[in-house]
């Protein structure tokens, strides 16, 4: 096999003399073609509905999102004072601090 | 808003604002260099069509980011062929081209062109196309719209940078490697001919 690059331009060279011809200047687009497009441009320039998957979805995501807030709302409010441990709030926090890991 | 200077300021004015009549007129306008564009950087999966209506449409969607800086036209031009580089590039490419992925026609022409230096046939230059698009499948869709451009359309560096808005020196740089890319991608293929040369 030759060299890469002489026969690279040779099979450049011959493709060019295969290359389909450019459009003409005055190419028309095809019937029903600007139609097509700006019957796009207006479905997306429209909203569109949301369907009943990312309803659910976005409810499943607000459900957890509040009830992290919850579980790190309780667990700020109740803050032992007792740092020795002897507070029975102890007990309620580690039990929010077990289901805030979970979640 | 700044005024847009040229003779297209009224008609895109009014697309902006809606105006479907405006619209056709800068489609019918529009549509031999969007042809155009479409045709040399369509991805091998996407009918010239379609990819016709993705640019027209990403012009429409652009338009209010049109300032004036350029004349219009280039305008579209980039924006077109950015369309059809994000196609391209949604279109996964081809890892490497291998000899057992050539069509016979295609194997026979290069084995050919390789051996004597006679005037390629017509058929051999419809080989030699459609291999060199199977190459250019592997490159990088920038990659392979400079190759487009400098080796199959015989572009010149400005008309480069006005299509794409890159500079000069960046044209000439990203164009050096990709005919380095493409050169490797050739010398790959000759790597691995059949163990059984056709007859």
């Amino acid at each position: 096999m030759k060299n890469p690059r002489p026969l690279l331009r040779r099979l450049i060279t011959a493709a060019r003399a295969a290359l389909d011809p450019a459009p003409a200047a005055d190419a028309e687009p095809p019937p029903g073609f600007a139609t097509r497009v700006l019957q796009r441009r207006r479905q997306m320039a429209t909203p569109a509905e949301p369907s009943f998957a990312t309803l659910l979805r976005n409810v499943t995501i607000g459900a957890a999102a509040a009830v992290l807030c919850l579980a790190l709302g309780i667990g700020f409010v109740l803050q032992p004072s007792d740092p020795d441990g002897t507070d029975d709030n102890l007990a309620v926090q580690s039990q929010i601090e077990s289901w805030v890991t979970l979640l | 808003m700044s005024p847009i200077p040229g003779a297209w300021a009224e008609t895109v004015a009014r697309v902006r604002e809606n105006d479907d009549e405006a619209a056709r007129d800068l489609i019918q306008h529009l549509y031999p260099m969007v042809l155009r564009i479409a045709r040399a950087h369509r991805p091998s999966r996407m009918a010239e069509e379609d990819l016709c209506q993705e640019i027209f449409l990403g012009v429409f969607k652009c338009l209010d980011q049109y300032r004036g800086a350029v004349p219009f036209e280039h305008w579209v031009s980039r924006v077109a062929v950015n369309t059809c580089i994000d196609h391209l590039r949604r279109q996964r490419a081809r890892p490497e081209l291998r000899w057992a992925d050539l069509p016979e026609t295609e194997a026979q022409m290069l084995q050919d062109l390789a051996a004597d230096d006679a005037e390629p046939s017509a058929e051999q230059n419809v080989a030699a196309r459609d291999l060199v698009g199977r190459l250019l499948e592997t490159l990088d869709p920038k990659d392979r719209a400079l190759i487009q451009w400098f080796e199959l359309e015989d572009r010149t560096v400005v008309e480069v940078s006005a299509l794409t808005g890159w500079n000069a020196t960046l044209v000439k740089v990203r164009a050096f490697r990709a005919r380095r890319r493409l050169r490797r991608a050739l010398d790959l293929l000759l790597q691995t001919p059949p163990a059984h040369p056709r007859p």
